[in-house]
């Protein structure tokens, strides 16, 4: 949908004057620019009389002139244009772009276009070509970096992953903090179901879009620009357009593409390689060597404190030939250890185990058809990825658009846009999981072989067990080990999930008259989501009986849009439109879930069913929502003097959620100030603009009364005793319902000003923003001893203040040589500015650390355990100098950037083009959680220094390790003097499970090379000589340098995924790094 | 302009119809949960969360610091040595009331409205347990504007004995309204084995528990007296090999973290059984015992263990109840006082595992501390042990974990979701402070 409804219009239309000449014919005809794209609002205009018509959506106009009259075509950056009326009735206009004006173009939340120059807001569109340049499998990953005010964060680096996406700062401290996504004017979901400390890496619906399906990609930052979409918008929206053929174009466009791309882990964690599994002697109470030759191998212990691997006898272990053995399936036998004589180190091969080169073959292939009077696109994408994770890990995603066209008649156009998406996806088991890829694969003994990890295991009597697992934690695979071997990990148990979607959304555009259109819009984005889980019998932890689960989930998004545009040009210095509409929203949700285990049957090899367990174990659940909205909008804007704008807006809704209609206004006021000032060599275009929005986010679903439902406990460590198994009691939910909800509601001024320079050359658009959130909804933590623990309420606030600025400068416009830069700049500052008297709110994380809610403090505050402190802020030392615990967890950093940047170049010589994008992000902490934890287990690098004592020096425990003494740890100094870091003290408080975590959270700032590309297009004479009208290679990479002071991981990713919980790193499935060949074949 | 009337004068149709309040009005009732429960119900729930506090992390803490366990691993190394904060005893606060009391309650006034008057005793007894448990952990807790959020959001503490004295009334107008009520019978079946106990019989040892813990040694002794006669008259967890139905020690131990929680160091309690540590009582042949309870320095989870998937944990028992009852008696008239009920138990427990149990032939403060000895080996794993050993100052020498502490804990901290949302919280108490009926 293309229009100009507030475009500068110059002249009065012809509804009152009809002036009649004699040989008066009706001309009609289309206006397009020089792509053939239609140009609707262009000026057709009778030279020297006040006759004069705009051009309607498609461009067409229909005018009564006599032959011998000249028409005068114009619009706003395109050069007017004069042409004759002859013998025939039509007349197609290509209008040709005005060199000296930027094209750039804003569509607003309607999906309607606008020239950026008159746009009021600090809405920025994406050039599309950034998006698939990026190589990333999915279209909001393409996102990072390309705009200000944007931030993506990915769940991790596995295929398919979704991404986290934040528009300015949080608004909202329950629920959904992601913008709302219309696609060709209607919403779709953005779902991302899931996201714990654990399981598997959830997918964003959003990415189930084909990004070369994109024809625009606009983002709307401020309150004031997304209003008329009402609650649901509040994060900001982002609008897409999707492709379409060019009506009249008269032909056949087929583009090709296809891709193939290398995926590489991009940060690895080292591990030591000096000391085997086992612990020092003396924590058996043997001995008191406290120096590092003071361990012992011993099988079996998660630890790998133990003896010098360097110092072992060497040759291979002696072991006890019998019956009691491990068969693995390489055929290796695997007998009990006597002595452990190897010095092999498996820490490289343990990693080749799991990680190689994934792989990816995209191709895709759009064909686009403009007829008279229809025009048709047609695509097909195929996303193919195997992970670097070896084993069940990958992706793939089929794609298939139809969007059509067609003018029914001089009044009517209908459209059709269509779309089908299908993704097949395996995903890898992660984060604090005894099941989990990191967690068996980081945590394993450096003296430890991972490579046979299934076989079966003979016990002394000879007696077999099938499909045995053997692991650093039963290396004799007698039993279901404490962690899984990551072999195990990747290769037996099966985490699939299938999500097939359509998007269907028809639009009628209605003429009513020359300046008033009617729309009609319906959308329906219905997906199915099928998942699986399964870990085979021998599975470690509380599923080594066996698990499966099938987990069905289904959402429906539906929207009809109805809305009148009209557009009135009162007089050179007077202009005015306005849209009347209305909408219905309606979301439902449905989830069923399965869960088998304790399989009856051990060996199930690729059976995934229900049945092979008892009826205890067999247990069944379900959710189901729906949610609807409805609303009424107006929009009034305005243009005076050619030079000041003026918009206004309103909405009234009512949601099924809650009681009661509520009405949210926005205004916005522009100055176009170079109007006044004149342009000059140096000084070209500028425009002041401030708006003023209200939107608001409704409460989610039946929180308004109190729930029961089947009870039963979960107790902390996951031991837990199953309401099903014990007569099914009842228990009345912990949260309280409340009645009174209402919506929360986020105002927003913002103030900005687009300017530019040297002949239109350098573009700077910056924007102030200052957002406040009253009424935010929070589970509000109340007394457990009321017998409540939570209860919704209208109980927070919550302000974001920020600055963006984005800047691009062409440095060489040339004919051959082209050199263009860009960047981007954001500030936010969120403040949690009351809570109620709530001290904190959990997100997301684990009891000892976690991403919470603070008042004063940003969403998402770092929070946990600390040392405790005296009132100089010095440490709290126990006897033996060693700091010791607060009584109460607190505030341990923020995860939220100080400011993002993105800084992008373009170079380009005849058809070599050159780009890279780096990106930025500067004061964020992050929870090394994985780091904390390897030090515990003694495979942190800093875990196998060895430091001689030049003192007496105090352990942990209150030892003492004599001067002289070369042992295995470090010196350490809280104020008492020096004290010894040695296993006790890894083991306990200096370690990642200690009781404070205020060590493991770090500086996670980082700046990276996102992309960098290098393009070769054909010269179009060996091109067309061949009949194709474009032939290009591209090479590229993406994540090829990243600068970041965390070790071990890509801090560009999370573990909870694409919840409001930030900043955490605990055994998150690594990030990738990619280079990739791209043929691109257009005729 | 006729049409473009026309065609505002539809499009306020349209408006009118959106704006309708039939649309979105009345469906936002769950469909997926209920608003209320029958009281028969409820209660099932608050037993689930007394099997939970008995037998899990509240458990496994209690045994930890009392030696008859071992934290070895990760998390559990703190716990061992002491190292908890405020957060660690949020889940066991929250069930405590959100997901037991609460339940208890609403159960109780629900069949007291609808005159079942078993039903409303059966919520008696089960909040005396909850909250008699709660007050020995935590000292100062909500009592009297606990579970009321529309009138009291922010309940104020009540002293410690006020609250035992509260569990006392509870527990004596169960026993009126349960009569001769069975487990089985009447609310304690599936979630309690169904053996022949009387609820009756459970309220009055439980109310010579809470004599006991507030030092009240007369009315404990009465109470003992009237309390469970016999083993079969034990309340006991019921478990079997299911998913959510398995012991809760053998889904930690096995199930969820193996090696956090171990007799390795040895502990005491290993220590007093297989003899490497010397009995106040001597105890010859007490194999049975150790084997039942460990296997090498593991717990025993295997079939025949006491920590078996799916072995029974008792709540209160007999064995329990004979030894309140003794030491009480003791500690009230001296001499000899108690000897009988004592050789009870040891009677039992020589049937029970074998071996020679031979009585004691001690007198006075030495026949107290060898009835305390016996009911920490007999009570492996629960909280009372923890209570008795800060109600007797530590006398069996249970040695302190923690290189720096003078003391063994003396309390479960108070949780840090109180801390932040009770504005009536009267403040953090340290570890080591004892609670008010201690001091």
């Amino acid at each position: 949908m293309k229009t100009k409804f507030s475009g500068i219009l110059t002249l009065l239309l012809a509804l009152v004057v009809q002036i009649t000449f004699a040989q008066e014919k009706t001309i009609s005809g289309v206006i397009s620019d020089a792509t053939g794209l239609p140009l609707p609002g262009a000026t057709v205009l009778i030279k020297g009389t006040a006759t004069g018509t705009s051009s309607d959506f498609d461009g067409k106009y229909s005018i009564k002139a006599s032959q011998g009259a000249t028409l005068v075509i114009s619009f706003v950056g395109y050069t007017t244009k004069e042409v004759a009326v002859g013998s025939s009735n039509t007349i197609n206009v290509a209008m040709e772009e005005s060199a000296a004006v930027l094209d750039e173009v804003v569509v607003t939340a309607l999906g309607l276009e606008k020239k950026k120059d008159q746009d009021l807001s600090s809405s920025t569109t994406i050039n599309t070509e950034a998006i698939t340049r990026s190589k990333e499998s999915g279209l909001i990953q393409g996102l990072a970096g390309k705009t200000s005010g944007l931030k993506i964060t990915r769940n991790s680096g596995d295929p398919g992953a979704g991404a986290y996406i934040q528009i300015r700062g949080q608004n909202s401290l329950s629920g959904n903090s992601e913008p709302l996504i219309i696609i060709d004017g209607v919403p779709i979901s953005n779902s991302s179901i899931g996201g714990g400390t654990d399981g598997v890496t959830q997918q964003s619906r959003l990415n189930d879009i084909n990004a070369d399906d994109i024809e625009s990609l606009t983002v709307l930052k401020g309150v004031a620009a997304a209003s008329v979409w009402g609650a649901g918008a509040a994060n900001g929206v982002i609008v897409i357009t999707t492709k379409r053929g060019k009506v009249g174009a008269k032909k056949t466009t087929v583009s090709i593409k296809s891709s193939v791309a290398i995926d590489q882990i991009n940060v690895e964690f080292t591990k030591q390689n000096k000391f085997g599994q086992g612990y020092p002697t003396w924590w058996t109470g043997v001995g008191s060597d406290y120096s590092s030759d003071g361990g012992q191998w011993v099988a079996n212990t998660g630890f790998s404190w133990g003896d010098r691997i360097s110092a072992r006898a060497g040759g291979p272990d002696a072991v006890t030939v019998g019956d009691r053995r491990f068969e693995a399936v390489s055929g290796n036998i695997i007998y009990p250890i006597t002595a452990k004589n190897s010095r092999e180190v498996f820490n490289q091969s343990n990693r080749d185990q799991v990680f190689g080169d994934g792989l990816t073959f995209d191709n895709s292939v759009g064909i686009s058809f403009g007829g008279d009077s229809s025009s048709t696109y047609l695509s097909y994408s195929d996303w193919n990825q195997d992970g670097i994770i070896k084993g069940k890990s990958n992706y793939r995603r089929q794609t298939l658009r139809l969007n059509h066209v067609v003018e029914l008649s001089d009044q009517f156009t209908a459209k059709f846009n269509t779309s089908y998406s299908k993704i097949n996806s395996d995903r890898i088991q992660q984060g604090s999981n005894l099941n989990g890829l990191y967690l068996g694969y980081l945590r394993t003994a450096p003296d430890y072989d991972n490579r046979d990890y299934k076989g079966t295991y003979f016990n002394a009597n000879n007696v077999p067990t099938l499909n045995s697992q053997r692991s650093y934690r039963n290396y004799m695979g007698s039993a279901a080990p404490a962690y899984n071997n990551p072999g195990w990990t990747i290769n037996e148990q099966d985490n699939p999930n299938t999500v097939e979607r359509f998007i269907f959304n028809p639009e009628l555009n209605w003429k009513l008259n020359d300046n008033m259109t009617l729309i009609a819009r319906y959308g329906i984005d219905y997906y199915t989501d099928h998942r699986e889980t399964f870990f085979p019998v021998n599975s470690a932890s509380s599923f080594s009986t066996g698990y499966y689960s099938q987990d069905d989930i289904q959402e429906k998004t539906e929207n009809v849009n109805v809305f009148i545009q009209s557009q009135h040009n009162v007089s050179d210095d007077f202009n005015f439109g306005w849209i009347l509409g209305t909408a219905l929203d309606r979301n439902t949700y449905a989830r069923i879930t399965g869960e088998s285990s304790l399989f009856t049957n051990p060996v199930v090899d690729d059976l995934r069913i229900f049945g092979n367990a008892t009826a205890a174990n067999e247990i069944p659940s379900s959710f189901k929502s729906e949610t609807r909205k409805s609303g009424a909008y107006a929009v009034l804007n305005a243009e005076f003097f050619k030079q000041l704008y003026f918009e206004a807006s309103g909405r009234l809704e009512r949601s099924s959620t809650m009681i009661g209609n509520v009405f949210y206004p926005s205004a916005s006021l522009g100055w176009q100030f170079s109007e006044m000032t004149g342009e000059s060599d140096i000084f070209s275009f500028g425009k002041l603009r401030v708006s003023y929005g209200e939107i608001g986010i409704t409460p989610q679903p039946y929180a308004t009364s109190t729930l029961y439902g089947p009870g039963g406990i979960l107790a902390s460590w996951n031991d837990e005793l199953n309401a099903a198994n014990y007569g099914n009691p009842f228990t009345r939910s912990n949260t309280l319902g409340n009645p009174n909800l209402k919506e929360e509601r986020v105002s927003e001024i913002e103030i900005g000003t687009d300017l530019r320079f040297l002949k239109n050359r350098l573009t700077l658009g910056l924007t102030y923003y200052d957002r406040k959130t009253v009424d935010a909804i929070l589970n509000v933590d109340v007394p457990s001893s009321t017998g409540f623990n939570g209860t919704l309420a209208n109980a927070a606030e919550l302000t974001n203040k920020g600055f963006e600025a984005d800047l691009s400068y062409k440095i060489i416009a040339g004919s051959n040589l082209n050199w263009s830069l860009n960047a981007n700049f954001s500030k936010n500052d969120n403040t949690v500015t009351n809570l109620s008297g709530v001290q904190s709110v959990f997100l997301a994380g684990f009891t000892g650390t976690s991403s919470r809610i603070v008042e004063g403090e940003p969403v998402g505050t770092l929070w946990g355990g600390k040392f405790a402190r005296d009132a100089a802020g010095a440490y709290v030392l126990d006897a033996n100098g060693f700091p010791t615990i607060a009584a109460e967890e607190g505030i341990l950093g923020d995860p939220n950037p100080d400011w993002i940047g993105g800084l992008g170049t373009v170079i380009s010589y005849k058809g070599l083009t050159l780009s890279a994008q780096f990106e930025t992000s500067q004061g964020n902490d992050h929870w090394t959680g994985t780091s904390g934890v390897l030090s515990y287990f003694g495979i942190d690098p800093i875990t196998a220094n060895e430091t001689t004592a030049t003192q007496n020096l105090q352990t942990y425990d209150g030892r003492t390790i004599t001067a002289g003494t070369t042992f295995r740890g470090n010196i350490g100094d809280f104020g008492a003097g020096p004290v010894a870091l040695d296993s006790e003290w890894y083991t306990t408080d200096g370690g990642g499970f200690g009781s404070q975590s205020e060590t493991f959270v770090k500086d996670a700032s980082w700046t990276r090379l996102r992309e960098i590309s290098l393009a070769y297009q054909l010269p179009s004479k060996f091109v067309s000589n061949l009949g194709f009208s474009d032939i290009s290679f591209t090479v590229s990479g993406r994540n090829l340098a990243l600068w970041t002071k965390i070790k071990g991981f890509d801090p560009d990713l999370n573990l909870t995924g694409a919840t409001l919980g930030r900043g955490l790193d605990y055994f998150t499935n690594p990030s990738t790094k990619t280079y990739a060949f791209t043929l691109n074949l257009t005729f | 302009m006729k049409n473009l009337k026309t065609n505002i004068l539809y499009l306020f149709t349209v408006l009118a119809f959106a704006s309708c309040s039939k649309y979105t009005d009345g469906i936002n009732e769950s469909p997926n949960s209920f608003t209320s429960a029958p009281e028969n119900l409820l209660i099932g729930q608050a037993n689930l969360e007394v099997v939970k506090l008995s037998s899990s992390q509240a458990s496994r803490a209690s045994g930890v610091w009392t030696d008859q366990f071992t934290g070895a691993d990760r998390q559990y190394i703190n716990l061992d040595n002491y190292t908890v904060t405020a957060g660690d005893f949020d889940d066991d606060w929250d069930d405590l009331y959100a997901n037991g009391l609460a339940e208890a309650k609403e159960a109780e006034l629900l069949a007291n409205a609808s005159g079942s008057v078993v039903l409303e005793g059966v919520s008696q007894i089960v909040q005396g347990l909850l909250l008699g448990e709660g007050a020995a952990l935590w000292g100062d807790i909500p009592d009297t504007q606990a579970l009321d959020y529309v009138t009291y959001p922010n309940p104020t503490y009540d002293s410690q004995s006020t609250v035992l004295e509260h569990v006392q009334t509870l527990l004596s107008s169960g026993i009126t309204n349960v009569g001769s009520a069975t487990i089985a019978s009447a609310y304690g079946a599936p979630v309690f084995k169904a053996n022949s106990a009387t609820w009756a019989e459970v309220a009055h040892s439980l109310k010579a528990r809470y004599y006991l813990v507030a030092k009240n040694y007369p009315m404990a002794l009465a109470e003992a007296q009237l309390g469970i006669s016999s083993a079969a008259g034990d309340l006991l967890s019921s478990h079997k090999n299911e998913t959510g139905a398995k012991s809760m020690y053998y889904q930690f131990v096995v199930d969820e973290r193996a090696g956090y929680l171990e007799a390795s160091g040895p502990s005491t309690l290993l220590k007093l059984l297989d003899g490497s540590q010397a009995r106040l009582l001597l105890t010859p042949g007490d194999s049975g015992r150790l084997a039942k309870y460990f296997t090498g320095n593991e717990l025993n989870t295997s079939a025949t263990g006491y920590f078996a998937v799916d072995a029974s944990f008792p709540i209160v028992s007999y064995v329990e109840t004979k030894l309140i009852e003794a030491e009480a008696e003791q500690r009230v008239n001296g001499g000899t006082a108690g000897l009988a009920a004592f050789t009870a138990v040891r009677n039992y427990l020589a049937t029970e595992y074998g071996g020679v149990f031979p009585p004691s032939t001690s007198t006075g403060t030495a026949l107290t501390n060898e009835i305390l000895e016996e009911k920490y080996i007999s009570l492996v794993g629960s909280l009372q042990v923890f209570h008795d050993m800060r109600r007797t100052n530590n006398v069996l020498g249970i040695p302190v974990k923690n290189s720096t502490a003078t003391t063994v804990p003396q309390r479960f901290l108070y949780p840090q979701i109180e801390v932040g949302s009770n504005s009536n919280f009267p403040g953090v108490v340290g570890l080591f402070v004892k609670t008010p009926v201690n001091n």
